[in-house]
């Protein structure tokens, strides 16, 4: 199980650069929120597995902080975007 | 045994988790269209993050476990609430009616010309997958008297295993253009053959759904004019899917379609409405216009199909007093019965190579129950339609 954890755990470091180069290549707002929110879901899967390694539950709560976190400012910029009419 | 079991469950949920995640990262790195990546996104917002979640079991660790379970409820509710909401931003966005005000802008920000003046540089998309009718359309383009600056950007759809931009699959395509490679040379071969016709041409190769590719681009590029290729005739347009139907739905601009290689003569349909409005203050403005021959046209509402705008026969005068006053050479018309036939009638009647009529953008069920003149003028005329979304 430890060996499957780390290497959940690396492979989610790897995600996390690939989110980021989604996040650097988005050409439009809205694709940098959709990448920013898949962003956030590896931190997700990042502290989780975290736990996993020390054992320690304080990861998830930080996890969980931060979902809360990324659904509110989601939400905020979708709306702004969508009261915002044309190009941008 | 028992913690065996949690092992080797945990463990495949994890390598489970991990291996979807990749393939939504992927996805999201690989497609353009926002709906294709929102698809893709999904495995890595919804199932991987609840699946390595799920695999705290096998930490024995009740506060793991509790922690875990309380994101795990929260991601669950959470994932597809932000996925339906960035969803409904990217429908406003590239819907008509998300960018209604965006249309028509004499001049948006950064350009520094006079809007009144109406000789600004244009840019203009120019849809191209190899087809005759996109042949056309190229014709249609170089002829024109662009403002001088004006860039002309050919863009073809590298369509991965997705229906062709052209509306049927009968229509003779070169096999060249089905691999990437063939369109790339045949998109560098337009432009430059616009290069040596004195216009400032460039290609793009796009990917994904053509009509989203090519509204995406339009947005993206911020272009004044689409022009696009269609032979939409008869019933058959009527039961298969039209590209350029949905272009013209779509587009965050006036859409050209093209059915012939002049602009000679101009049908201008007008009912007073805020659309014919915004159709005959493009045509009074784009110098494109300048040389041609306008016939505004309004139609007698009576037994016909609404058109969103009241009936007012002063309307094509009210019209030609407006382009005489930027210099064109336009007279009034006014046809009698419903609105699509007698447009079509007229410009099939007096030899018309462009037919300009506004549009109020209706779409799905409001355009199946009031009707829509523009979308129906589109699919039965014979000459090339120019449709202003106001």
């Amino acid at each position: 199980m430890d060996l499957v954890t780390g290497i959940a755990f690396a492979w989610s470091l790897v995600l996390l650069v690939l989110g980021g180069i989604a996040l650097l290549r988005a050409w439009d707002t809205l694709h940098r929120i959709l990448a920013l929110d898949v962003l956030v879901s590896v931190v997700v899967i990042l502290l989780t597995t975290l736990s996993y390694v020390h054992q320690v539950s304080y990861y998830v709560d930080a996890a969980l902080g931060l979902a809360l976190l990324s659904l509110t400012g989601t939400f905020v910029a979708v709306r702004y975007l969508g009261r915002r009419q044309g190009p941008r | 045994m028992l913690d065996a079991a949690l092992d080797v469950l945990g463990a495949a949920m994890l390598l489970v988790a991990c291996t979807l995640a990749t393939i939504g990262m992927y996805g999201l790195l690989r497609r353009r269209d926002i709906f294709q990546q929102l698809h893709a996104a999904g495995l890595v917002t919804g199932p991987a993050a609840i699946l390595v979640l799920l695999a705290s079991v096998a930490s024995r660790d009740p506060h793991i476990i509790t922690s875990a379970f309380l994101v795990m409820v929260f991601v669950f509710i959470t994932s597809s609430l932000s996925t339906h909401a960035i969803a409904r931003a990217a429908f406003i966005r590239y819907n008509p009616a998300g960018i209604a005000d965006a249309r028509l802008a004499p001049v948006r920000d950064g350009d520094d010309a006079d809007p009144e003046a109406g000789t600004r540089h244009m840019r203009v998309l120019l849809a191209f997958d190899g087809s005759p009718s996109a042949r056309v359309a190229v014709d249609l383009a170089a002829g024109l008297a662009w403002p001088s600056g004006t860039v002309l950007r050919v863009a073809g759809v590298d369509l991965g295993g997705l229906p062709p931009m052209t509306d049927w699959e009968d229509e003779p395509r070169l096999d060249a253009h089905r691999d990437t490679p063939g369109l790339t040379e045949s998109l560098g071969s337009v432009a430059r053959e616009l290069e040596r016709r004195h216009l400032h041409g460039e290609s793009v190769l796009l990917q994904g759904d053509p009509t989203m590719a090519i509204v995406e681009e339009a947005l993206a590029s911020r272009a004044d004019l689409i022009v696009v290729g269609s032979r939409l005739l008869g019933t058959r347009s009527v039961l298969q899917t039209s590209v350029a139907g949905e272009i013209v739905d779509r587009a965050p601009c006036p859409v050209l379609v093209a059915r012939g290689a002049s602009m000679r003569e101009i049908l201008l349909a007008t009912d007073g409405s805020e659309a014919s409005d915004a159709a005959v203050d493009l045509v009074a403005r784009w110098e494109i216009f300048e040389r041609a021959r306008i016939r505004v046209v309004s139609v007698s509402l009576d037994g016909g199909i609404d058109t969103g705008g009241a009936p007012d026969d002063g309307a094509a005068g009210s019209a030609v007093r407006r382009l005489q006053a930027r210099g064109r050479n336009a007279s009034a018309e006014t046809a009698m019965g419903t609105p699509a036939s007698s447009i079509t009638a007229v410009a099939a009647r007096s030899g018309t190579d462009l037919i300009v009529i506004g549009s109020r953008g209706r779409t799905g069920l409001r355009r199946s129950i009031l009707g829509s003149v523009s979308r129906e003028v589109l699919r039965s005329a014979e000459c090339s339609v120019l449709v202003i979304t106001a």
